[in-house]
């Protein structure tokens, strides 16, 4: 599903990071651990293709995605990988329902009714569809992204300390919410934190110092 | 979808998108005017002018001459006998010549004295009625009878002068025989008789002369409209005219064009500030596009997240700047449109001048110009939408 060799990534100029190989099978969960200015966020930026690295090859689907040009790349991220990012930015101008759709606008993939309804009744959010953005509360945001990230059936989903700001119980539910979001398609799920609290979550981890 | 994000983009910044709308329709409605009055005054000036080749009147301004005898714009600068009219009419370069005598007006509108072929030169043709055919008879040009609700059989007394202070000829009322299509020209704006009406009634309210026994010594004209047969009489005859006679003639194209050139000073500098509201328009957007990108670069980094390319970025700010630019073209030019109905009805009512409210040739090119202009001024937030570093803005924050 997804695996990489080894990569190098040179941040800003100045570091250097090298990153260990990185697998994760269909379905299967990882852990990302590490301190802040270990890079962990930045590797999750680079499988995700949001940044191209030095060295090294990241696979998706058997597809080497630092070989995909800037358009296809933006496709086939709007397709197979979900992406939950650490801080809960919704459009603004759009109601809760667009918000999702839009995801499926960009991916030039055609929306499901039936599939958008079915998220939306397993992330309790179906009362909030046509809200503005602006009345959520931080949950309910967060169960948005995340309708949002799992809308076009993702492959991958990767989260990007998505436990950090919040209180043990929350924590507990957003770990529920991502398991739940990643069964619904049996998708694979990266998730990068710092948070201790989600060490014992998952099994599968790497560590980066 | 992209519909909802390019309007809800600018509907959740109504301030700034209101300031952009306000300014740029503020340009256009002043260049919109300037356009539409040069553009319905140049062609006044050339439907009117409609093949005079010169006008003989007596000594004075020839501008004043060609504005009074041509566009019934001013006083007349006096009179000419018909006796020296009728020795010019013998010079063998002049095709025709129309006489035109007045000195009353009614409501503010001139009543001519003149031959049916001054009304053929303008094809002004009979819509109801029939044209004059005795003393005091009249026809009421297309405008006249528009505004002073007049009819057919209405009779009236004229005023001596061009206001209605100087006394009117209580004893001969004009009678209404007929009304004139519209024209577009300044026949619209005319009441017209013949010449003899014009004689008889100032010579009956000053001697006390029986009607038609008029003095032929007394005899005057305004001013006459002169054909040429051979243009390069134009060179000689003037000058002839002005030298051996007590008349003078002016060539409306060289008056007409000599206004033009002062008065072009005026437009040209109200085009330049009408333009530079357009140039601090394009600023406004540039300046207010360059902050909503920045504002909005989380927004922009999760579309990208979500699939979105750098193009579809691009689309966005340029739809929603060329939205802005739009809906500031139409509020312009409807109150372009406004304003030249304000100027019609409650302003210039009774000048000759027909301001069009149709779009003007040069307007046409107007939505494109300020759409390119504003394509332009978002170059700059266009070129920082597209180098957006998603990885470091989802980091930064």
């Amino acid at each position: 599903m997804l695996r990489t060799s080894t990569i190098t990534f040179t941040y800003d100029n100045k570091r250097i990071f090298n990153y260990p190989e990185v697998n994760c099978n269909k379905g299967d969960q990882l852990l990302i651990y590490g301190k802040s200015g270990s890079g962990k966020s930045t590797l999750l930026h680079l499988l995700a293709g949001l940044i191209q690295p030095d060295n090294g090859h990241i696979f998706i689907d058997d597809v080497d995605i630092t070989q995909l040009k800037h358009g296809n790349l933006d496709q086939y991220r709007g397709q197979k990988i979900g992406f939950i990012p650490q801080r809960l930015h919704l459009i603004p101008s759009l109601d809760v329902r667009d918000n999702i759709v839009a995801a499926c606008y960009f991916a030039d993939k055609k929306l499901d009714t039936d599939r958008l309804d079915s998220i939306s009744d397993t992330l309790e959010i179906y009362h909030l569809l046509g809200r503005r953005t602006k009345s959520l509360s931080l949950g309910e945001q967060q169960r948005v992204c995340i309708a949002r990230a799992i809308i076009n059936a993702p492959a991958i989903l990767f989260a990007d300390e998505p436990t950090s700001s919040l209180d043990d119980t929350n924590t507990e539910n957003v770990m529920k919410l991502l398991n739940k979001a990643c069964s619904l398609d049996n998708s694979s799920l990266v998730v990068v934190t710092h948070d201790i609290r989600i060490k014992n979550k998952i099994d599968h981890q790497i560590a980066l110092s | 979808m992209i519909r909802k994000i390019i309007v809800g983009g600018l509907v959740h910044q109504p301030l700034s998108t209101f300031l952009n709308v306000i300014l740029l329709a503020f340009g256009t409605t002043i260049i919109s005017l300037i356009l539409v009055l040069n553009y319905s005054y140049n062609k006044k000036i050339a439907k009117d002018l409609h093949n005079i080749d010169m006008v003989v009147g007596a000594k004075g301004s020839p501008l004043q001459l060609v504005l009074s005898a041509v566009y019934q714009l001013d006083d007349p600068t006096g009179n000419i006998s018909m006796a020296e009219v009728n020795e010019l009419k013998k010079n063998r370069n002049i095709n025709s010549i129309i006489p035109l005598a007045y000195g009353d007006t009614f409501k503010g509108y001139k009543i001519l004295g003149t031959e049916y072929s001054y009304l053929e030169k303008y094809n002004a043709t009979v819509s109801s009625g029939r044209l004059y055919k005795k003393n005091y008879e009249v026809v009421l040009g297309y405008d006249v009878a528009l505004k002073s609700e007049l009819k057919i059989g209405d009779t009236f007394l004229g005023n001596h002068g061009s206001t209605s202070e100087t006394g009117a000829h209580e004893n001969h009322p004009y009678e209404i025989v007929g009304i004139l299509n519209e024209t577009e020209s300044v026949v619209d704006y005319l009441i017209i008789s013949n010449v003899n009406t014009t004689w008889n009634i100032h010579n009956f309210d000053s001697k006390k002369v029986a009607d038609d026994q008029v003095d032929n010594s007394t005899k005057e004209l305004t001013a006459v409209l002169i054909d040429l047969t051979n243009p390069t009489a134009l060179h000689t005859l003037p000058r002839k005219i002005n030298a051996e006679t007590n008349m003078q003639a002016a060539i409306p194209a060289i008056e007409i064009n000599r206004l033009s050139h002062l008065t072009g000073l005026g437009t040209t500098l109200l085009e330049g500030i009408a333009w530079s509201i357009i140039f601090l328009s394009a600023l406004s957007v540039f300046i207010t596009v360059y902050r909503r990108v920045q504002d909005r670069k989380y927004e922009l980094a999760v579309m990208r997240l979500m699939g979105a390319t750098r193009y579809n970025l691009l689309q966005i700010i340029l739809f929603e700047t060329w939205l802005t630019t739009t809906i500031g073209y139409l509020v312009g030019m409807g109150v372009s449109r406004l304003g030249i109905w304000i100027l019609q009805n409650k302003i210039i009512e009774q000048t000759t001048l027909t301001i069009a409210y149709q779009f003007t040739p040069t307007e046409k090119f107007l939505l494109p110009i300020l759409l390119g202009i504003s394509t332009i001024s978002v170059i700059i937030p266009l070129i920082y939408v597209f180098r957006l570093n998603i990885s470091k803005i989802l980091a930064d924050d």
